[in-house]
């Protein structure tokens, strides 16, 4: 029954998307960012000897999580012609989703001067599909609308070059996110075009809305329903703002400040609930209200700029993973890696476990892909793990290999000098990793 | 003079010890094993309480039974040999209430006789702190050195430091003084001094750490420009305002005070105070965090700035800031252009940087490395070379790199590579540079924190903070605005014994060879009362 409820949940969230397969993911967490997988026929139990591998397929670094429509896999991808130089070409390319056989690329200059070159490996936004569009964004602010078919640019901007945009350290790495004509943009552009949404046809504004004296960050803008009102959620380092998404007239905004502007994880919302998570801001807690669109504060949680921050873990303070509420609790991955258990109301710590990553070190991260009453969990480990999350603990259902991380890491950990911090995408019945040398599909058919 | 007849005795006592003390600094203890170092800065042990037994509002070292829990618990962890050293302003004896120092030239001081005057109304003031440090030096092998600082500069004075030292009560060797005005270990390795003479122009003296003048057959010590022009200033804020020498940075809680009092009357101090605060050494506090050093650091077009004259100055303040009102009042009355027609290149330099640190700073909320309040607007940055600009170029940290390289190239001598080197003075702790490898070159950078030295990972540069309850302004501002209080009920209100019961120091575990990297450690006091070693505070200013 339980479960029953959830697909229908599932089904009328998704209501308003493009016409896709129905197994296909394509854009950042899956359809309706949702991180939510609704097909039957996975496997339980992974095989001992790991999952079977469809196909493997040479690519650059990067972080971008690969989407899946139509049969294609998009993904992208920089390489740096010059090791000891900053400039770098970034790629987008689509990939037969059955055979791996590349399709087309398209490929464009750029340089990374600015970033915090550690990490400026590549792209860091997940492709967005929509019908016979397919819309990618550089580190440094290039984005482009091409065609799935041929990789054809039917529009491109420049953040930097067009809207003035200062790009952060880590790099602009909000995926576009379509919502009817509309292609709205985390931009960070001046004046007032933080957000920013495009006629997703021409390229052509539409409208701009916040201020840029503040970093844009780095959490992926959501749209919910919400007090009987469509809600465009842009989660920024200053505040979290709810804009019309057809206007960006702002309907409400909660100051929440975000230290080093890191906010990557995504804002999770589910029924009256709103909650985000950041290493230096914590966790905050909203109540949306339910006749307008508004919201309040319920709970917060401590950050690394608290002087709690320590001593205090009724709180989540996630790097990179973007949490998930399930019923009236929280799961999500603290900067340390640890799976935490919350209250929904509270945000009361019931329990916590290393055992998802192994050990508690420094910006650890997990991705959850709900599917029905448990959970697929990429680690950064390069780990996949089937596992359930209740009030009453973590269990491991079962854990494979899935790719080898190779993304840099500034900090040694038991199990090895890299992470794998790529989203994976679940489409008809495949996983599709990337790390920073290829990109893999492998079966979770549970019959081959 | 009273004070002065008094320890007369006592001084010839204790020269005996200074002498022995002075030429064993740097030394390591008789049985050459590894010895843990531990370093406390700015306890500020002042006059203590009035005769009606209420604190004087400028004591700030009101914790003598913190103290002594703190140094149990020190004694405790390691009985093999400490080196406690005390690293400057430990003692108050720039200012008093019962002994002035006033001579027919500004930059005339204290005599020896008055310096000792004053560290005796100290010592009578905190007999128990004393205590307490006395039975730490008596425990083990342990030994406890007094570093000078520009406030307790005096104890170079040589009766002053021998009543210092004869103060712990303790066999001589124990207990010593400084006398080259900074220690390091025997092996050259760890430097530790107080930090006044990094940066800060108001604070530093000319000849340390001999900061003498003659006059009349007479030995003074110097009074420094920040001593002739601030200290007054100072001092009638916190004769007001308790918290004000609270407040980390050591000049944030000026800002809040000149908020809370307004401008008027600042008059000629306006320009030094404008100096200071815009060169505070705060300011070269920010750390590195972007990158390895890959990309240059921008050029700045000082003739632009040269030819926006004052009002360069006065831009380099964010709206919100609460020195603002200060630059305008000192720019309608035209001081600002005699202080800008002063700077060097250099400075104009470290303002341009500083610029651009506060514009990063405001705009990516980066109050855990700058503690500069996040939520006002950004600043401009200064015009760029053509050759240096480009996007999000956003680099500031070469003036801070530029302090700490030429003054540690100055006090390396002939020694080894100096491998720690620990300063206070700000009351403002940070931690030191984490060094971590990068996977794909499997080399060594320095990717956290700063290095003066550009891809190095030493020397370890590291601010101990002070050993008192202190606030930062952020965390102010945050129970300011959980009141409701104007910046005026603030400083009126909150008193030290509000602040969190956090103290911090600096620890470098016994070592044989090379120095295991320092860490920052605070004792602190938790919800419950209960007392620990820490990594972090943990606490809030809380409400009387």
């Amino acid at each position: 029954m339980k479960r029953a409820a959830f697909w229908v949940g599932v089904l009328c969230v998704c209501g308003s998307v493009q016409l896709l397969h129905a197994t296909d993911w394509p854009e950042w967490r899956g359809v309706g960012r949702l991180g939510v997988l609704t097909e039957t026929g996975l496997v339980d139990v992974f095989p001992e000897t790991g999952l079977p591998v469809a196909w493997r397929t040479p690519i650059h670094s990067g972080y971008s999580g690969a989407a899946v429509a139509d049969g294609r896999v998009f993904i992208t991808d920089a390489r740096r012609p010059d090791s000891r130089a900053t400039g770098v070409v970034e790629r987008a390319l689509a990939i037969d989703e059955q055979t791996g056989t590349v399709l087309w690329t398209h490929e464009w200059e750029t340089d990374y001067a600015g970033l915090q070159l550690v990490y400026a490996i590549g792209p860091r936004a997940t492709p967005t599909v929509d019908g016979d569009r397919v819309y990618v964004l550089g580190a440094m602010g290039n984005l482009f609308a091409l065609d799935v078919a041929d990789g054809r640019v039917l529009w491109q901007r420049d953040y930097a070059a067009d809207f003035n945009t200062a790009v952060p350290s880590w790099g602009m790495s909000g995926a576009p996110l379509v919502d009817g004509n509309r292609l709205i943009c985390l931009v960070g552009g001046e004046p007032d075009a933080k957000m920013m949404a495009f006629d997703k046809h021409t390229g052509e504004e539409i409208w701009r809305a916040l201020s840029s004296d503040w970093e844009p960050g780095y959490s992926q803008p959501i749209i919910i329903e919400a007090g009987g009102t469509r809600q465009l959620i842009a989660w920024h380092p200053r505040d979290i703002s709810s804009l019309n998404p057809e206007t960006g007239e702002i309907y409400w905004e909660v100051r929440h400040i975000v230290d080093m502007g890191i906010n990557p994880a995504t804002a999770v919302h589910s029924g009256r609930h709103l909650f985000v998570t950041s290493q230096y801001g914590g966790a905050r807690m909203l109540l949306l209200d339910q006749d307008s669109p508004d919201a309040r504060v319920l709970w917060e949680g401590v950050g690394e700029s608290d002087p709690e921050y320590g001593f205090d873990f009724n709180t989540l303070n996630s790097v990179i993973s973007t949490p998930v509420i399930d019923g009236n609790y929280v799961y999500g991955v603290d900067g340390h890696g640890v799976l935490r258990c919350l209250e929904l109301t509270t945000g009361r710590r019931v329990w916590e476990t290393e055992d998802l990553i192994g050990e508690s070190t420094n910006w650890a991260t997990a991705f959850f892909v709900r599917h029905g009453d448990r959970y697929f969990i990429n680690t950064d480990t390069g780990d996949l793990v089937i596992a359930e999350l209740s009030p009453e603990g973590y269990t491991e259902l079962s854990r494979t290999h899935v790719i080898e991380p190779t993304h840099p890491y500034v900090r040694r950990r038991r199990s090895g000098v890299a992470v794998n911090w790529s989203h994976p995408a679940y489409a008809n019945r495949h996983i599709v990793v990337r790390n920073d040398k290829e990109v893999v599909r492998l079966s979770l058919a549970m019959e081959p | 003079m009273r004070w002065g007849r008094s320890v007369a005795g006592l001084g010839r006592i204790g020269v005996v010890c200074l002498v022995v003390a002075v030429g064993s600094v740097g030394a390591q203890p008789g049985d050459g094993g590894p010895r843990r170092i531990v370093v406390l800065s700015d306890l500020h042990l002042g006059e203590g309480r009035d005769v009606d037994g209420a604190w004087f509002p400028h004591e700030d070292f009101r914790w003598a039974e913190d103290f002594d829990r703190f140094l149990t618990a020190l004694a405790a962890e390691d009985s093999r040999g400490t080196d406690l050293i005390l690293n400057g302003d430990t003692f108050e004896l720039a200012r008093s209430s019962e002994v002035a120092c006033d001579h027919a030239r500004p930059d005339l001081g204290c005599t020896e006789s008055e310096a000792l005057a004053r560290l005796e109304r100290v010592l009578q003031a905190h007999t128990s702190a004393m205590a307490s440090l006395g039975t730490f030096a008596r425990g083990g092998d342990n030994r406890v050195v007094m570093v000078p600082g520009e406030e307790d500069a005096a104890l170079l004075f040589p009766e002053v430091g021998a009543r210092a030292v004869a103060a712990f009560g303790v066999p001589a060797g124990r207990v010593m003084v400084a006398m080259a005005g900074l220690w390091r270990s025997a092996d050259g390795r760890v430097l530790v001094e107080h930090g006044h003479q990094l940066v800060s122009r108001a604070d530093r003296f000319d000849s340390w750490p001999l900061p003498f003048l003659e006059q009349g057959g007479q030995r003074h010590l110097r009074t420094t420009p920040g001593q002739q022009t601030l200290q007054p200033l100072v001092d009638a804020y916190e004769s007001r305002f308790a918290i004000v020498d609270n407040v980390a940075d050591e000049t944030a809680g000026l800002r809040f005070a000149l908020s809370a009092t307004g401008t008027d009357g600042i008059g000629d101090v306006a320009v030094p105070l404008l100096r200071e605060l815009l060169f505070r050494f705060s300011w070269q506090q920010f750390r590195m965090d972007l990158d390895r050093g890959d990309v240059e650091a921008p050029e700045w077009q000082l003739d632009e700035v040269r030819a926006d004259g004052a009002e360069f100055l006065l831009a380099t303040l964010p709206d919100d800031d609460r020195l603002r009102p200060l630059a305008t009042l000192a720019l309608d009355a035209g001081r600002l252009n005699v202080l800008m027609a002063t700077l060097s290149d250099d400075d104009l330099r470290a303002v341009c940087d500083h610029r651009a640190a506060v514009r990063r700073a405001r705009r990516r909320f980066e109050r855990i490395l700058s503690q500069l309040d996040p939520t006002g607007p950004p600043v401009t940055e200064c015009a760029r070379t053509p050759t240096s600009t480009g996007p999000a170029f956003e680099y500031f940290w070469q003036s801070r790199d530029q302090v700490f390289l030429r003054h540690l190239e100055q006090r390396r001598g002939q020694g080894p590579p100096i491998a720690v080197f620990v300063h206070g003075h700000t009351h403002l702790a940070d931690y030191r540079q984490g060094n971590f490898t990068r996977v794909e070159a499997g080399g060594t950078y320095v990717v956290d924190g700063f290095s003066p030295v550009r891809d190095a990972a030493t020397p370890v540069v590291l601010n101990g903070g002070a050993w008192q309850r202190t606030v930062t302004p952020v965390l102010l501002d945050r129970f300011a605005g959980e009141q409701g209080m104007s910046d005026r009920e603030l400083l009126e209100t909150v008193q030290p014994e509000q602040l969190p019961p956090c103290y911090s120091f600096v620890e470098i575990e016994a070592y044989p060879d090379l120095p295991a990297p320092p860490s920052l450690r605070y004792w602190r006091q938790d919800q419950d009362g209960e007392w620990m070693m820490a990594g972090g505070c943990g606490r809030r200013v809380t409400s009387p």
